[in-house]
């Protein structure tokens, strides 16, 4: 009985702490959605919003020339942002496990998005996988997502 | 999820267009939304295949992703991204792959007067030291605004195929600490654990400060648990200097401990961690924006093994600017390693014309050419070079796209590639 009673109170006290710590606390959550701002900027949040706020530092989630290559660090720590413009399916077109086509030829016209591996880059992998293979690995590290790598490799 | 894979994964399929069904015919979720998207993908180009040479490649793609529940406020929703493909020749090019394979399908739970969101079913964990797809389920919560946490179990989809490997299941977790958007510190944790042992274990430290004068220190650190050693250590400074965009970071892979050497790990990387190289990279990005729709923006890599003790370089530069409706950009990169095989030349110029002209205020026109000159020849051949143009159009208030590309290409593998590509975009 003793055991029992200690291991409600364990329970319960965690519990009602989450809840309670929970309902108190406000404007914490961003919108699912972000709001349809016609004719503004939407890559460039500094555009309309400070530099920094709340719980966010607009000033990270710009999209700047680079942003393709520099987006991870953001999008690992505060994903929920990005999900207000990009659906989980935007992501997938580079980081899905089984997408079979190159990022450029799912998406062969959208040539201003700097898509990985454009143009023949089957000769160009050989000198940027012995110069740095981590992030080779990063996406094509595993039994899935190193088919394209087995004809050649094994 | 492959297609025509196990019966649990089909179960799985099944329960969550049950879930589907009920969501949709209970009447308190009559404020039910559906945002439906198909990419359907014409292609054809030749392959040199077990067959016969230049035999005829004809795969034929359909891309549907589709969220349907409570999209914009608190409820349950589901969510799917899944694509399949046939081969309309008869080439045999793509007898090893899998016809189709399910990205993403998931039940998601928001609850903002908690702060929890939840998933069930396969979905891509981004969790601190995790970025892997799992099938199983994924909790987050910030309880306290400056504590939260999140955490996943179940299947890691990546070796539900790996030959060799049975059993296996995946979880981990992360906590936060975060002061308002001063500074966040996290901590994170991943297991991948089977029968056949050769486990994946890491322990993740990531860290981001806001600094006096708009400017910021970010980065993460990971352990291999099963080595005992740290896999990478990735930390960068960003900071203005009027207009200029300035960002030096520093990188340090120990091959040792990032990569994986067991059936875990994709073959061509297994033998990574026997070399025990460590890697050094040093390096900066200064991006300059101009008013007038005009970035610029150089970087600059100094690469430093220890163990092959050579050195590496790679500057980059970047150019786009807007001239009326059209965006216009050029790229220059040099990498230049100590041997001659390592070392090429990139440069790349692109045109996107977006809605150009009054009468065709709903099409788009592009065009890129990437030239590649190599220090040392590839089977014989010194560089290679790829060429598009593109065209689109938008129908029934832009809801509908029909897109076209053709492509060439010529380089060390193929001596003249040409490839067509029609795409044709639903938006429901």
């Amino acid at each position: 009985m003793k055991k029992i009673i200690i291991r409600l109170v364990c329970s319960i006290i965690p519990i009602s702490l989450f809840l309670a710590c929970a309902i108190l606390q406000t404007d914490l959550a961003a919108p699912r959605i972000h709001p349809d701002q016609e004719g503004e900027d939407l890559k460039m949040c500094t555009s309309c919003h400070e530099t920094s706020a709340e719980t966010i530092v607009y000033e990270r989630f710009n999209h700047t020339i680079r942003f393709a290559e520099d987006h991870g660090q953001v999008a690992k720590k505060q994903g929920v942002f990005c999900n207000m413009c990009h659906k989980q399916r935007y992501c997938d077109d580079c980081h899905g496990v089984r997408v079979e086509l190159k990022p450029a030829d799912k998406n062969p016209i959208e040539n201003y998005r700097r898509m990985p591996h454009r143009g023949d880059y089957i000769s160009r992998h050989v000198i940027d996988a012995r110069v740095n293979p981590a992030p080779c690995y990063r996406c094509h590290g595993n039994f899935e997502t190193s088919r394209t790598c087995r004809p050649c490799h094994g | 999820m492959l297609i025509n894979s196990n019966p649990f994964k089909n179960f799985t399929i099944l329960l969550l267009f049950s879930v589907s069904f009920l969501l949709y015919s209970v009447p308190v979720f009559s404020q039910s939304s559906f945002d439906f998207r198909s990419e359907t993908i014409f292609s054809i180009f030749e392959r040199d295949t077990e067959k016969q040479s230049d035999s005829l490649v004809m795969p034929i793609y359909e891309y549907m992703q589709f969220d349907f529940g409570n999209l914009e406020g608190d409820g349950l929703s589901l969510h799917f991204n899944g694509w399949g493909r046939i081969d309309s020749g008869d080439s045999g090019f793509y007898k090893d792959d899998p016809d189709g394979a399910v990205l993403y399908a998931f039940l998601e739970y928001i609850n903002s007067s908690l702060n929890l969101q939840a998933r069930l079913g396969r979905q891509k964990i981004v969790n601190g030291v995790t970025t892997d797809s799992v099938e199983g389920i994924w909790i987050s919560s910030t309880p306290i605004p400056w504590l939260g946490f999140s955490a996943y179990g179940g299947l890691p989809v990546a070796l539900q195929s790996a030959e060799d490997r049975n059993e296996d299941i995946t979880w981990g977790a992360r906590m936060f600490h975060r002061l308002a958007a001063y500074y966040e510190v996290g901590l994170s944790y991943k297991i991948i654990t089977g029968d056949l042992g050769e486990d994946d274990e890491r322990l993740g430290v990531d860290l981001f400060l806001s600094l006096p004068g708009r400017a910021s220190l970010s980065g993460f650190s990971s352990q291999n648990l099963v080595t005992g050693g740290w896999g990478d250590h990735s930390y960068e400074i960003a900071f203005y200097l009027n207009d200029l965009y300035v960002k030096p970071f520093y990188q340090r892979i120990s091959y040792e401990d990032f990569f994986n050497s067991g059936s875990i790990s994709a073959r061509p990387f297994r033998f990574l961690s026997d070399t025990g190289e460590i890697l050094n990279l040093y390096g900066g990005e200064v991006t300059w924006q101009f008013s007038g729709g005009l970035d610029i923006s150089a970087k600059y890599n100094y690469y430093d093994y220890q163990i092959r003790e050579e050195t590496a370089t790679y500057f980059g530069g970047l150019l786009n600017g807007s001239v009326g409706k059209a965006l216009l950009g050029a790229e220059i990169g040099l990498m230049d390693g100590e041997t001659a095989e390592n070392r090429y030349m990139l440069t790349r110029t692109f045109f996107y014309w977006n809605r150009p002209l009054k009468l065709l205020s709903k099409g788009m026109f592009t065009g890129d050419i990437v030239y590649v000159l190599y220090d040392e020849k590839i089977f014989n051949k010194q560089d290679s070079l790829f060429a598009s143009l593109g065209a689109g159009r938008r129908f029934l208030q832009d809801k509908l796209e029909l897109r076209f590309s053709g492509q060439y290409s010529s380089g060390p593998f193929f001596d003249s590639d040409l490839r067509a590509i029609v795409k044709v975009i639903l938006n429901l």
